[in-house]
């Protein structure tokens, strides 16, 4: 029985339209912070512990934003496709759908991978240049969950100016410590 | 000389018995290769009308047939198909009949289960391989069964992310109470705003996830759709953490709780400094008057003693 538009359309899924419609605003307004600031951040926390900075901030999970992100985009495409090929019963959405879905699978395989590589290269990278891990004690980004402060002098993760200008770890913050420990 | 395979006949001749055993070997294993099946009720009796188009039936023959088996009539049978499939076997008599029908096919293996979730009634039953082909051709059923029988739904999901969520709260709560106990800094404010801005960190990243995952298990397998479905929760949840690092909003909130609490401090310290002064006023001023008095009574004792001395 061949189905009309209208039928075709009402018989659409309203909390599989709303999910589509959920990861697409969160994935536009990640795009927009990945643009404006959040690429910046995450590729200058890899490339930290070869850099001269003083103190440094490992949030080594930050990496798992890139494949998320990409499969976030990945997601919203799969689900516009179902929903055009429910709509339309084009066999081309079908094989985008199915290219898509290999296409994830990928991304899945590259986070894990870019995860382990990026935990353990990170550590030792920072090891071999120098930089020891604050102990839980010390003053810098006390209470947080994901990030740690490195540093290559002790002292510095004791410091009560430092602290106050490293408040939250963001790479502004590490820029900023770096100018005000050279200018003294 | 002959050849060493001169006395052997052609059909005899290793590469062919080679090839034949190997075609043989996938037959029986393509024979023998079942699947686990999870099905409500409205889907088993899909699939059963699937398989009965797959060999070759045409519509109406199937309502015969299933008139025959159900003992329906065909008008019942015609309006099921027509409308609602499924509604013909709503009693539990007409679906073991299709379900032993489906037996007698050869596409349910073994014992099937009958089972009530949600006021849901299910299938469960080892199915010949073949059926994943008609699943995957029926387009009602390739986009639902499918990811059922792998054991991952919208429930499942919805499920996974709740425990995901509880998780996060646990470890958060655990985690910023081990540094109000340890951290000389740390105190109820900080432990109060990082569990608050954790919550919702939490919350939305948690959502983000199950709503991916339902997605994606429309167009990939299951392992995938829940992996990528964690990873999706976990990259929106770092993002809110990024955000919150830039905006500093459980500063801030650290911040404004303090202020609010010194406010407080501040309003009590003073009421208690005001009732403080107010308790000494009266003090003051009833001892004095005390004083008054009894200077008053012995000053007039002692000239009442020097006016009269007898």
């Amino acid at each position: 029985m061949v189905k009309s538009f209208k039928q075709r359309l009402n018989n659409l899924d309203t909390t599989f339209i709303f999910a589509v419609l959920f990861t697409a605003i969160i994935s536009i307004v990640t795009t927009w912070l990945m643009v404006s600031y959040l690429f910046n951040e995450i590729v200058q926390g890899i490339l930290y512990p070869y850099s001269d900075y003083p103190v440094i901030v490992s949030s080594t999970a930050d990496i798992l934003i890139i494949p998320g992100f990409i499969a976030m985009w990945l997601a919203v495409f799969i689900g516009i496709a179902d929903i055009l090929l429910k709509l339309f019963e084009n066999t081309f959405y079908e094989k985008l759908k199915s290219k898509l879905g290999y296409a994830v699978g990928i991304v899945l395989i590259i986070s894990i991978i870019a995860f382990v590589t990026n935990y353990f290269t990170w550590q030792v990278a920072a090891h071999s240049n120098g930089y020891t891990q604050c102990d839980s004690g010390s003053k810098l980004l006390m209470g947080s969950k994901i990030s740690s402060a490195w540093s290559k002098e002790e002292y510095l993760c004791n410091d009560y100016n430092v602290d106050k200008l490293l408040s939250t770890g963001t790479h502004d913050q590490v820029v900023e410590v770096a100018r005000y420990l050279k200018s003294n | 000389m002959p050849g060493p395979f001169f006395n052997e006949l052609p059909q005899n001749h290793p590469s062919i018995k080679r090839e034949k055993l190997r075609s043989s070997l996938e037959s029986d294993f393509n024979k023998h290769q079942t699947d686990i099946f999870v099905l409500t009720q409205d889907e088993f009796f899909k699939l059963w009308v699937a398989a009965e188009i797959a060999r070759g039936k045409s519509l109406s023959a199937i309502k015969e047939h299933l008139s025959e088996i159900t003992g329906l009539s065909i008008a019942q049978v015609s309006l099921a198909s027509a409308a609602t499939y499924g509604s013909a076997i709503k009693d539990s008599t007409s679906f073991l009949a299709i379900a032993n029908d489906f037996r007698r096919s050869g596409n349910l293996l073994g014992k099937y289960e009958l089972s009530v979730r949600n006021g849901k009634k299910y299938i469960s039953f080892k199915g010949n391989h073949k059926l994943r082909n008609i699943l995957k051709g029926t387009r009602y059923l390739a986009s639902n069964t499918k990811v059922i029988s792998v054991g991952i739904g919208k429930e499942a999901l919805k499920q996974g992310a709740k425990s995901g969520f509880y998780v996060s709260i646990f470890f958060s709560i655990t985690l910023n109470s081990i540094n109000w106990l340890f951290e000389e800094d740390y105190r109820w404010t900080n432990w109060l705003a990082t569990t608050t801005t954790d919550i919702v960190k939490a919350l939305v990243g948690a959502l983000a996830g199950i709503f991916a995952g339902l997605i994606l298990t429309s167009a990939t397998v299951a392992v995938v759709a829940i992996g990528l479905g964690i990873l999706i929760g976990v990259a929106v949840s770092l993002v809110l953490n990024s955000i919150d690092e830039r905006l500093k909003i459980t500063k801030s909130l650290i911040k404004y709780l303090e202020e609010k609490e010194d406010k407080l401090m501040n309003q009590i310290t003073t009421r208690i400094r005001e009732e403080l002064y107010r308790v000494y006023i009266v003090t003051t001023e009833t001892i004095v008057k005390s004083i008054k008095i009894k200077v008053k009574r012995e000053l007039s004792n002692l000239i009442s003693e020097l006016v009269n001395p007898w």
